[in-house]
């Protein structure tokens, strides 16, 4: 394999694994303000970064 | 006689997660990606048209990030046009709601014409019909889609989830495809072996060619009216749909680098260069090798495609004029709903003469480029938005979704997109000249009709009574006045920073109206004001030339920060109450968003009275604020027998010499240096040292925190801590100048 390849793999697998972190994290915040942390933004921070 | 009864039509929430998603998706998934697929290849190679749409997808989640922080906050119909009127006021949204109202217009009518090209070719294939079909079957396609949209949201949600559906299977069925060939065949990993021939720069071109492919969001954003629980269902919406196409754009990528074999009948060498010569009709040619009754299940893939996009492309532009028309910025007509299908009829009519013209009058590739490039600066404005909102309206709003990282991932979406925006010239010129004449007409638009006719919305400002002095190029210092009791004693302490500035003062009282009351009936809560403006008024207009305004708005903070931003104040003096008890603010809901954003100097009033001010302490620890306090100090102190004392408490670590400290200010201050003491305690509690320091004292005068509002919500800052505690009469300020200053008189 050439540098480029291993390179163009790499960022392929550092692309997807970011959208997936990315989206598995959100859709637990989504569910923990959901679930009970509605508020405006300082609220939800501060509940946030309470737990 | 009996009064007819009214009948308010309002839109009907039906449309769940599933639907929301497919809707994303529909949009996503359209010709845009099959045409990229064969042009990319020949442009950045094999491995290049796989990172193409797997950094793509990166810089769409970034967009989508800030869409779902949006619409989980407001979530209504309108998507990018709310956004922007909340951001950015009336004119920017008019354009953004214009912009989108074409964009998504014009990208119907595409979808209908790939529509009908392919049933077309397909049909005349097996002998039924001529090419000259093709533009009547793209009218059909786009009534019958009209028609569906008419019928209502569930009707149009779901009619495009099973075709949407029906689309990502065929889409799978390929990259799966691609996995098993190669499973059977490992030879053909040798097609990857120039991975990227024309160097990582041409990335940024096919990136931008294929990022219209990514586009689902701003469909999913429209459906805020009719989304069941939208605070949660339209960001997981939104993301989710983003995550599922970048997936299956990379699997389907990968299957037509694989689909052929070097050296098979007919392939030149390299295969790459061999798919690319096709252009954009390439993929096909791939597709057609990689499986039995490939370019049949090909054709199939399109026609569903361009129908599911053709759906939500009509819906997306039905609801941005819905809502122009709903603010009165378009005729009311606009926003007239059916009371049986309960579907903004008339928005859905208008949109449909655009889609049938553009797709019977204009050369169809250069309008839908020119679309690419308004959908790409509709997302710069979102992505701006997104900060702004969240700056100014973070309070107020309840948001059902915060993003991470704030403001990395917004900003570098904006960047980015700016690049890929401008990369278009090279595919269309013709759309670098259509879309700017778009938005030149909207901007006649909105001058001639909607700046008159727009309605106000609930977040929007008022004035409801101003008084203007004579403009100069004074020195600005705004006082806000809260009520009669105090205004007095405010003002006479106010007074003398007047006096030292050679300021004009500009006296504002900014009532807040409760959300149950429409804003329209808010004169009621005014009376207070009027008092406490005149009361104010008696006493400074003698002195310096002065202006009152009262207005009213949902949240004092956001009033008062707008109209230092409006104004171009210089100093900003308000009173405090000196409770803290909004949890989780440190000094208020109203105080800690007005220190924190306001773009001047800052001065917060706390017990001051009449009396004479003899000795005052300024607790230091260094920093602009510090300075600042100290020449506060040094005009509020009695001229005669003043004396003041710049305070620290030495925890042991050394380091800040108050000193040299106190010498520099007063220089750059002009703060005559004798009056001036210094003094240094060692201590390990800063708070308590400072409280029990103070009780010698007539004021105490000291800088607030200069860490950000993220951080005081995890940490309580010493100067507000002491400024909530202590029982003197006590002065806050905050300092402008600097970058920060200047971001926050723009965003």
């Amino acid at each position: 394999m050439t540098w480029e390849a291993v390179a163009g793999v790499a960022v392929l697998a550092a692309a997807l694994a970011f959208i997936g972190v990315l989206l598995v994290w959100s859709f637990h915040v989504i569910d923990r303000i959901a679930d009970g942390r509605e508020g405006n933004l300082r609220e939800i921070m501060r509940k946030l970064r309470d737990e | 006689m009996s009064e007819k009864p009214q009948v308010t039509a309002e839109l009907s929430r039906d449309l769940n997660l599933f639907h929301l998603t497919m809707m994303g998706l529909g949009m996503m998934i359209g010709a845009g990606v099959f045409l990229g697929m064969g042009v990319s290849i020949g442009e950045v190679g094999p491995g290049g048209l796989i990172l193409t749409f797997a950094l793509n997808g990166v810089v769409a989640m970034f967009t989508a990030m800030s869409y779902a922080e949006l619409s989980s906050a407001i979530p209504k119909a309108g998507g990018a046009y709310n956004f922007a009127r909340l951001a950015f006021g009336r004119g920017t949204s008019f354009i953004s709601g214009w912009m989108e109202w074409f964009a998504s217009s014009v990208a119907g009518s595409t979808y209908a014409i790939t529509f009908s090209i392919y049933t077309v070719r397909a049909l005349h294939e097996i002998g039924l019909v001529t090419y000259s079909g093709a533009l009547v079957k793209a009218v059909a396609v786009a009534c019958f889609f009209i028609y569906i949209n008419y019928r209502g949201a569930s009707e149009t949600g779901k009619i495009g989830a099973l075709i949407t559906l029906g689309q990502t299977l065929f889409m799978l069925v390929i990259g799966v495809a691609g996995v098993v060939v190669i499973i059977r065949d490992p030879g053909r990993f040798s097609n990857f072996a120039e991975f990227m021939p024309r160097g990582w720069v041409r990335l940024f071109a096919t990136m931008g060619f294929t990022y219209v492919a990514f586009e689902g969001y701003e469909v999913i954003a429209q459906a805020g009216d009719e989304a069941v629980d939208p605070r949660r269902n339209l960001p997981k919406a939104m993301l989710a749909s983003v995550a599922c196409v970048t997936l299956i754009y990379v699997m389907v990528a990968f299957a037509t680098v694989v689909s052929v074999k070097a050296g098979e009948k007919g392939v030149t060498h390299p295969v790459w260069e061999w798919i690319g010569s096709y252009r954009a009709e390439g993929f096909g040619e791939a597709i057609a090798r990689l499986m039995p009754y490939g370019r049949l299940l090909l054709t199939l893939a399109v026609i569903f495609s361009s129908t599911s996009a053709l759906n939500a492309t009509i819906y997306s532009a039905t609801r941005a004029s819905y809502a122009l028309g709903r603010d009165r910025m378009l005729p009311g007509h606009f926003a007239r709903i059916s009371e049986k299908r309960r579907t903004p009829w008339v928005a859905l009519l208008f949109s449909a003469c655009i889609v049938i013209a553009v797709a019977v009058l204009l050369p169809t590739e250069d309008v839908a480029a020119s679309a690419s490039i308004m959908f790409l600066f509709l997302f710069l404005v979102v992505n701006l938005s997104v900060i702004k909102v969240r700056r100014n309206m973070g309070e107020e709003l309840s948001y059902g979704y915060v993003m991470p990282m704030f403001p990395v991932f917004p900003v570098m979406a904006v960047i980015l997109q700016a690049l890929l925006a401008s990369h278009l010239v090279h595919v269309s010129r013709m759309a670098w000249v259509m879309a700017p004449a778009w938005v030149a007409v909207g901007t006649v638009v909105y001058y001639v009709y909607s700046r008159r006719h727009a309605v106000a919305t609930d977040d929007e400002i008022r004035t409801f009574e101003e008084e203007k002095a004579p403009e100069g190029d004074e020195y600005r210092m705004m006082v806000a006045v809260a009520n009669p009791k105090n205004a007095v004693q405010m003002v006479r302490t106010t007074y003398k920073l007047g006096e030292a500035m050679n300021a004009r003062v500009e006296l504002l009282h900014m009532v807040q109206v409760p959300e149950q009351v429409p804003l329209g009936d808010a004169e009621r809560y005014m009376m207070e004001g009027k008092e406490a403006i005149v009361e104010a008024m008696i006493y400074l207009s003698v002195h310096f030339p002065v202006s009152t305004a009262l207005r009213y708005c949902r949240s004092i903070a956001r009033g008062i920060v707008s109209a230092v931003r409006e104004k171009k104040i210089n100093l900003l003096v308000m009173g405090w109450h000196g409770r803290s008890g909004d949890h989780p603010f440190t000094l208020g809901s109203t105080v800690d968003p007005i220190i924190e954003r306001s773009p001047c100097n800052v001065v917060v009033l706390k017990g001051l009275s009449d009396q004479r001010v003899r000795k005052v302490l300024v607790p230091v620890a260094g920093g602009p604020n510090g300075g600042f306090a100290l020449e506060v100090a040094s005009i509020l102190v009695d001229e005669a027998e003043g004396e003041i004392v710049a305070f620290t408490v030495d925890r042991g670590r050394g380091g800040f010499d108050i000193g040299q400290f106190v010498d520099a200010a007063a220089e750059k201050m002009r703060i005559p240096r004798e009056r001036v003491s210094t003094k240094m305690v060692r201590a390990e509690n800063v708070v308590k040292a400072i409280l029990e320091e103070s009780k010698e004292y007539d004021l105490v005068v000291l800088g607030a925190t200069r860490q950000s509002m993220l951080y005081q919500m995890t940490r309580e800052p010493v100067p507000e801590t002491v400024a909530r505690m202590c029982e003197k009469p006590l002065v806050l300020v905050r300092a402008s100048g600097g970058f920060r200053s200047w971001l926050r008189r723009w965003i």
